[in-house]
């Protein structure tokens, strides 16, 4: 069981960006989405990967999947490598990876039946099967994300958000996925709506032992999910550790600063709690700093900050702690 | 107090139990039923008035085309003797005589020729908008859901056929091949999805990037069934708005072509040659010539429009 189930190495995503009226002949500027990321993901376990807006976390996702083009490594169960695969043998690890969507209601085609959604991976992967037994496994599946299997028929926009996005879980798991990708999953919805979804989501990780990889901008919802957690700034990773290290002794100043943000359902507690806040605006990903892409908001930055590029190292204490910093 | 509990108690099993039982009833419905986007706007298009009084009307039109032939007492080819060099006096619309419409300027039946004439017209229109919703909308989708310079490339065609003067492409084609209904529904079919193309290459665009196209490549469907299953789908709304808006356009063109005298010949005719030919001999006093087929021609236009009205209406509520 020490073989990861997802080894990321070095995953690189890039794209050219034409400005309006720009010549066929004019180079065109690229944009480094996601800079060079590694992570292991362990069977069974649940990434949760956080950031602002715009920090490379939703196109990590697609990079994944290979749904953007990247560089890099992505071993699967360590023997597997996916981003070279032609699309015929990524085809079987396509129905192995399945991803949950942020706008429940937009991820699913309004002009099909509940039925027909749910059914969709199953008939792209297991073409074999009758049309009875379809029927049954959509149903089993249902049952399982607490859908009433008699609205089998109906259409996506007869249903609330949080069962929209149970449907979006239903879709996934009916080819019984290893991994799944929930990008954002729980953003669009209320409060009440988003535990109901978490918990399911974390049921049927137990039952099913499903690994996840959760992304959210919501510490909070991230702290409930994941075991371990990696946050992202500018396409980087900046720190990388089990969830209790990283929220009770965050090290890069980066998750201080967000984790200091988190505000605490205690009003007294809230008003004594200091936060960090960062000045600026997060730099454009057009053009980032050089050396460390955060030194520009870091309340400890110095020269060698925008010398040279701070390396993901792990902790002299613990290894799985890894802190992309000069200052730690 | 101590008789509130057991009170409170029961009637609070007997909610709970209450509960229970609706769920279990609720767990063991048969499947529902429910109502698509589709249902809802067919409801919405039945309480338009306008446009289910167009559906009316040109359903009568269309029985008047398949079955009126029963009813004409003359074939549409057949000279009557009696009222030919006197049709102003004797031709005009009679029961007594069984030429319900009047007869032509040579004494054939007329109500037997606008029967004639609407079955033409009709299919001249219905073939052109199929050809058109057909190629239209593969050519579109394609084009809008490969996109880059494929798109590039298939839409440059489309602007080229564009710049293109229809009339002119249709006129040359009649008089270089020799004038027919095929080679009119060659020119008409030619030209007529172009636009269509357009529409539809537009409308992929914006369904692209929405998730659920998203989701659909990224557990593997293949392009053609995202296409098929979940572009076109989507696409429909539009491209049935335009195409009943398109089947006028056609009869239309049909008919100016006819008007022109390049369209369909002797012995068959449309509304379009009927028109033609009342309006030469309007000064002789035989206005009927003139009347009956620009009654069928104008309701059934009309008819298409407002049908077409009340489909925008009921597939797209919002967009009022």
């Amino acid at each position: 069981m020490n073989v990861p189930l997802l080894k990321v190495e070095n995953l690189k995503v890039s794209f050219k960006i034409r400005a309006e009226g720009d010549m066929p002949w004019t180079k065109p500027r690229v944009l480094q989405a996601v800079g060079g990321v590694d992570f292991e993901l362990k069977q069974g376990e649940t990434l949760g990967i956080v950031g602002e807006s715009g920090c490379g976390k939703s196109t990590l996702a697609r990079a994944l999947i290979r749904m953007v083009d990247s560089s890099g490594q992505v071993v699967w169960m360590g023997n597997q490598e996916l981003l070279g695969l032609d699309n015929a043998k990524m085809m079987s690890f396509r129905s192995k990876i399945q991803m949950i969507f942020q706008d429940p209601l937009a991820s699913l085609n309004p002009r099909m039946t509940v039925g027909q959604i749910i059914a969709e991976p199953l008939r792209t992967h297991q073409q074999g099967l009758s049309g009875r037994e379809v029927k049954s496994r959509v149903k089993s599946v249902m049952e399982k994300v607490s859908l009433l299997p008699n609205q089998i028929n109906r259409y996506p926009h007869e249903f609330s958000g949080g069962q929209c996005q149970r449907i979006g879980i239903a879709r996934a798991l009916i080819v019984e996925p290893e991994l799944i990708i929930c990008d954002e999953p729980v953003s669009a919805l209320d409060v009440s709506i988003q535990a109901q979804v978490i918990n399911l989501l974390v049921k049927l990780q137990r039952e099913m032992g499903l690994s996840l990889i959760f992304i959210a901008h919501d510490l909070s919802v991230v702290k409930h999910i994941s075991h371990r957690v990696m946050v992202l700034y500018l396409g980087k990773v900046m720190e990388v550790a089990d969830r209790d290290a990283l929220y009770e002794n965050p090290l890069h100043p980066y998750t201080q600063a967000l984790i200091s943000a988190v505000p605490i359902p205690d009003p007294r507690a809230e008003r004594e709690k200091r936060a960090i806040i960062l000045k600026g605006d997060v730099p454009s990903p057009l053009a980032p700093p050089s050396g460390c892409v955060f030194r520009t908001r870091c309340p400890k930055a110095q020269a060698i900050c925008a010398a040279e590029v701070p390396m993901l190292e792990g902790i002299t204490d613990r290894t799985s702690h890894q802190v992309a910093c000069h200052w730690v | 107090m101590p008789g509130l509990t057991p009170k409170y108690g029961t009637k609070y099993m007997l909610i709970r139990k209450n509960s229970l039982q609706s769920l279990a009833d609720t767990m063991s419905e048969p499947e529902i039923r429910g109502r698509s986007l589709w249902a809802d706007a067919r409801k919405r298009f039945i309480h338009n008035k306008a446009a289910v009084a167009g559906l009316a009307v040109l359903i009568l039109v269309s029985v008047f085309a398949s079955f009126g032939g029963w009813l004409a007492q003359y074939p549409n080819d057949e000279i009557d003797f009696m009222v030919i060099g006197q049709v102003a006096e004797l031709g005009g619309p009679s029961f007594a005589n069984g030429h319900y419409f009047g007869t032509d300027d040579l004494g054939r039946d007329l109500f037997a020729r606008v029967v004639q004439g609407t079955q033409i017209s009709l299919m001249v229109g219905i073939v052109g908008a199929a050809i058109a919703v057909v190629a239209g909308t593969l050519y579109g989708a394609i084009a809008g859901y490969v996109g880059g310079q494929v798109d590039n490339v298939m839409m440059r065609i489309v602007d080229m056929l564009m710049a293109i003067p229809y009339m002119f492409v249709i006129i040359l084609l009649l008089v270089m091949f020799g004038r027919s209904i095929s080679m009119l529904f060659v020119g008409i079919g030619l030209l007529s999805w172009l636009d269509m193309s357009r529409i539809v290459r537009g409308q992929t665009l914006s369904l692209k990037n929405k998730e659920f196209i998203e989701a659909a490549q990224a557990t593997g469907v293949s392009s053609i069934n995202i296409i098929l299953r979940h572009i076109l789908p989507n696409l429909l709304g539009v491209v049935a708005v335009y195409a009943t808006l398109l089947v006028p356009l056609m009869i239309l063109t049909e008919s100016f072509i006819s008007f022109l005298g390049l369209g369909v010949q002797e012995p068959n005719t449309s509304w379009g040659a009927l028109i033609s030919e009342g309006a030469g001999t309007m000064q002789y006093g035989t206005l009927w010539q003139l009347a009956f087929p620009l009654f069928f021609f104008v309701i059934t236009l009309f008819s298409f429009f407002f049908i077409g009205d009340g489909l925008r209406d009921a597939l797209d509520p919002k967009d009022r």
